[in-house]
């Protein structure tokens, strides 16, 4: 390509000074990631810190998003400056977290809806409200459709006059409920943290004007009641559609009678006959042994009952909902639930009982230990028996509260943390995803336990004590919280969670996406990825800064891949043309992988009439073509291979902490049922390598992250491979067998080429 | 039950925790209850080092930059009336000069915020055995 004029003047210095500030971009948002990982871990309990390290953490985090806001404008001539605005805005709220104002953009809301909250959001919406947005978005539990009406809409005890209104609207808005169905009130006043009075009352016709007087009466006997005490305190409601249901029932997660130790107890009665009641005291740990029920025999209550005959597949799941909704919580709860005539059991509510006395909720004298050591993913103790796992088990055939063994803490074992009573792994560290996970749903998990598939046989009933690191013989009485742990009823616990949901959440993940724009950045890891996204943009065109592209250099390689590389920085060495030219760690990586023999297909693909017409329907990604941005440590790969739209997005250094790879896959030519099957194999094979992956439609992306730079490495040389192999063959698939016989046919020829270099050399 | 009761030990060692954050105490205090210490936790300097005089300890851990008598002359304080005790700083705002100006007064070991539960148990661990049995250093 000849050099044009403008390229001669704009050459050289400015492509230096343009590389350079994409450089310090990069290297903003890695070391952003990488304190944003060490804030995320402190939510395992595992460490001690105080205020002055989240004052640290997350003005740190600011500090490189603004050199990452100030790069990216610097490489478009200021054409995002708005992400200024963005980033004011939400540094405006970190720091209101961070000096205890708290004020964030709902808290002057004065209805909210339940699948919005969370646990931190309890100050504004009251325990129950926050209990029940926990428990449906964290642990994924049936909660019913409803809002919270906050703290906000009450002033000395009454609701504000704007809140009848505002709950009038929330009731038209489908789908919080036709306008004649029942609804569930429930008010509490809070202390700081205590909860001291809890009204409730069902049967509320779903209109404006009953919802008022329903919550203007439930918090008039709650203040009543309380007297006094009532000074100060934080009234709130929730408010839930009534569900249909065939039977009623209520648990207590901690259950005593005068003696030690406690009990789990399911109160269980049909819809139609409360009188039938039936009840069941079992064990607080998996496999939640029955040890008393009441009545000894079944009540003959009403025409249609012999009794309810409560079974395991009724008893077992409910009880480890329950723990684990403790666990979440942090707290005893007794927890309202139905069953609908789907059989599903939906919680209807969520309230905090007093912690157990220390004397009972301390672990009792520990068995034979089997294991120690390992790395505490997250804090906690619990019992249960094993059940390994791998990637191929069933999330539904996983039993609630069981302890899950596997090889490796692999992420695509994440499903399984939500019904997990515990986790151990032989293989996975505390910096992992799965581990994230693990702190996410609280469950106590011990990582880097060699031996523990074998040591630890299934149905083996074992404690895992993580913060003693111990996995011992037999079970011992847990408790909701983790002695020294962070407690979810720790105001530090909520601001840190606060903290991350406006630091480290990532909601913008699909560049295609129409909320994909400075608009659309909702925190900091938002407004990070954004100006990664445009700046990689930039290089990939950089006509749009008034570059000819000439600047990217041609590789020179033996399979047929057009790849042009543009080296901002230590990407290529001078003079060489081909593979050997190649300096960037992570290039030179995927590029080995691709050129594993056996992986590029020459054969023309197999493709039908059906498969090119349905690809005509679809939009394809805008492309240059292939073309590499490469640096020492980083490289961005943009590639059209086959029908396919690829991007690898990979940083290798010496910090695993700052070491990421993402994978976005899309395009390909095949109908529904063949694209399906295309996602399902690359998943699995991104599966295997511990990649966090979410498909959407066609499209396919994987992240990994905090990662040796050796297995960095090894990844990108699969991700080669992968991109090689999957330009062909994957045309042909129409079901999820040819899937799985596509992932077994790759791992197949690369092991047997690998095997075959490693002979040669 | 796991953690023997404390009657029952007469020779458990004394052991303050002395930080302005209440999270630090909070979480510490379980955690030495846990293998055997006797804790007693203070949030304010001029309350521990009161406590401190009426009965000294055998392991002081201690905060830094606390609002009011900083750790440093804390740390000097308890020095003054017991020199044996063993001292162990923990600090948010650790640099050379606090780590060496730390171990200059007396202490045992510097320790930076955050740190695992796991690192100060080893610390204490460490100090312990440097212990005699009387409760005062070899």
């Amino acid at each position: 390509m000849p050099t044009d004029r403008r390229d001669e003047a704009l050459g050289g210095e400015a492509a230096r000074s343009l590389f350079s500030k994409f450089r310090t971009l990069l290297e903003a948002n890695t070391a952003a990631l990488a304190t944003m990982a060490v804030m995320e871990r402190m939510l395992g309990g595992e460490y001690i810190f105080d205020r002055t390290f989240l004052e640290k953490s997350a003005r740190e985090v600011a500090d490189f998003t603004y050199q990452a806001v100030y790069a990216v404008n610097a490489m478009t001539g200021n054409r995002f400056v708005t992400l200024y605005d963005r980033f004011m805005a939400i540094t405006a709220v970190v720091e209101d977290i961070l000096t205890g104002r708290q004020q964030e953009a709902d808290d002057d809301q004065l209805v909210r809806s339940l699948s919005q909250l969370r646990l931190e959001d309890r100050p504004q919406v009251g325990p129950e409200g926050a209990a029940l947005g926990e428990l449906a978005g964290q642990l994924g539990l049936f909660v019913p459709r409803g809002f919270a009406v906050t703290h906000a809409a009450w002033s000395n005890g009454n609701l504000v006059p704007e809140a009848a209104a505002a709950i009038a609207a929330a009731l038209g808005v489908p789908p919080e409920g036709p306008p004649d169905a029942a609804m569930t009130v429930v008010v509490t006043v809070s202390g700081a943290d205590v909860v001291t009075a809890w009204r409730k009352e069902r049967g509320v016709p779903a209109r404006g004007e009953d919802l008022v007087a329903a919550l203007g009466g439930l918090a008039r006997v709650a203040l009543i009641e309380l007297g006094d005490a009532a000074g100060g305190g934080r009234i709130a409601a929730a408010v839930t559609a009534e569900v249909p249901a065939i039977l009623r029932g209520r648990i207590w997660t901690a259950w005593r009678e005068g003696a030690e130790p406690a009990f789990l107890r399911l109160d269980v009665w049909p819809e139609d006959d409360p009188a039938a009641r039936e009840t069941l005291i079992l064990d607080r740990s998996h496999p939640f042994a029955v040890q008393r029920k009441l009545p000894a025999e079944p009540v003959a209550a009403g025409p249609s009952h012999r009794g309810l005959q409560l079974s395991d597949a009724f008893t077992l799941p409910l009880a480890g909902q329950a723990l684990a909704a403790e666990r979440l919580l942090g707290a005893p709860l007794a927890l309202e639930f139905c069953q609908d005539p789907t059989g599903r059991f939906v919680f209807e509510s969520v309230r905090f009982l007093p912690q157990l006395p220390a004397a009972v909720s301390i672990s009792s004298g520990p068995g034979e230990v089997l294991l120690s050591g390992g790395e505490v993913a997250c804090l906690g103790a619990a019992s249960g028996e094993v059940v390994p796992v791998d990637e191929t088990t069933a999330t539904t055939a996983f039993p609630f509260g069981a302890v899950a063994v596997a090889r490796s803490a692999s992420p695509a074992l994440a499903p399984l943390l939500r019904r997990a009573g515990a986790m151990v792994a032989e293989v996975g560290d505390a910096a992992g995803h799965l581990a994230a996970v693990a702190r996410e749903y609280r469950v106590p998990a011990l990582f880097g336990l060699p031996g523990a598939l074998t040591v630890l046989t299934p149905g083996l009933v074992v404690t895992v004590d993580a913060e003693v690191g111990l996995v011992t013989r037999g079970a011992a009485p847990s408790r909701p919280a983790p002695e020294s742990g962070l407690s979810p009823d720790d105001p530090e616990y909520q601001n840190l969670r606060r903290l991350l949901r406006h630091i480290a959440r990532l909601t913008l993940t699909d560049p295609n996406a129409p909320n994909f724009s400075v608009e659309g950045c909702r925190t900091l890891h938002d407004l990070l990825h954004f100006a990664h996204a445009r700046a990689v943009d930039v290089l990939a065109d950089l006509r749009q800064v008034g570059f000819s592209e000439h600047l990217a250099i041609p590789l020179s390689l033996p399979v047929p891949l057009d790849l042009r590389v543009l080296d901002i920085g230590g990407g290529l060495a001078s003079g060489a043309v081909g593979l050997e030219a190649v300096r960037s760690r992570p290039l030179a990586a995927l590029l080995a992988g691709m050129l594993v023999p056996g992986m590029w297909d020459t054969t023309p693909a197999r493709v039908g009439l059906g498969e090119i017409l349905g690809a005509m329907a679809k939009t394809m990604p805008e492309t240059g073509g292939n073309l590499a941005i490469a640096a020492r440590s980083y490289c961005n790969v943009s590639l059209r291979l086959g029908y396919h739209f690829t991007v690898i997005d990979a940083y290798i250094g010496s910090n695993p902490e700052k070491n990421s790879i993402s994978f976005r896959y899309v395009g390909g030519l095949a109908d529904a049922a063949g694209r399906a099957a295309r996602a399902a194999f690359i998943r699995q094979v991104l599966a295997r390598q511990d990649f966090k992956v979410e498909v959407t439609g066609d499209l396919v992306v994987a992240r990994l992250k905090l990662i040796e730079p050796e297995t960095a490495e090894e990844v990108l040389r699969l991700l080669g491979s992968l991109c090689a192999f999957a330009r062909q063959r994957d045309t042909g698939l129409s079901n999820m067998d040819d899937a799985r016989a596509l992932q077994r046919l790759f791992f197949e020829i690369r092991e047997r080429s690998l095997a075959q270099q490693e002979k040669k050399a | 039950m796991a953690h023997p009761d404390t009657a029952t030990l007469p020779t458990k060692r004394r052991l303050f925790v002395l930080d302005d954050e209440p999270i630090v105490v909070k979480r510490l205090k379980p955690a030495f209850q846990k293998v055997g210490y006797d804790v007693f936790v203070f949030t304010d300097s001029v309350a521990a080092l009161s406590a401190f005089e009426d009965k000294p300890a055998d392991i002081v851990i201690t905060d830094l930059k606390m609002k009011g008598m900083d750790g440093i002359t804390f740390l000097e304080r308890i020095k003054a009336i017991s020199p044996t005790v063993g001292v162990i700083v923990i600090t948010g705002f650790a640099t050379l000069q606090t780590a060496k100006e730390s171990f200059h007064k007396g202490a045992f070991d510097f320790v930076s915020k955050p740190f695992k539960l796991a690192d100060i148990l080893d610390v204490v661990a460490r100090l312990e055995a440097s212990l005699g049995s009387d409760g005062h250093a070899d």
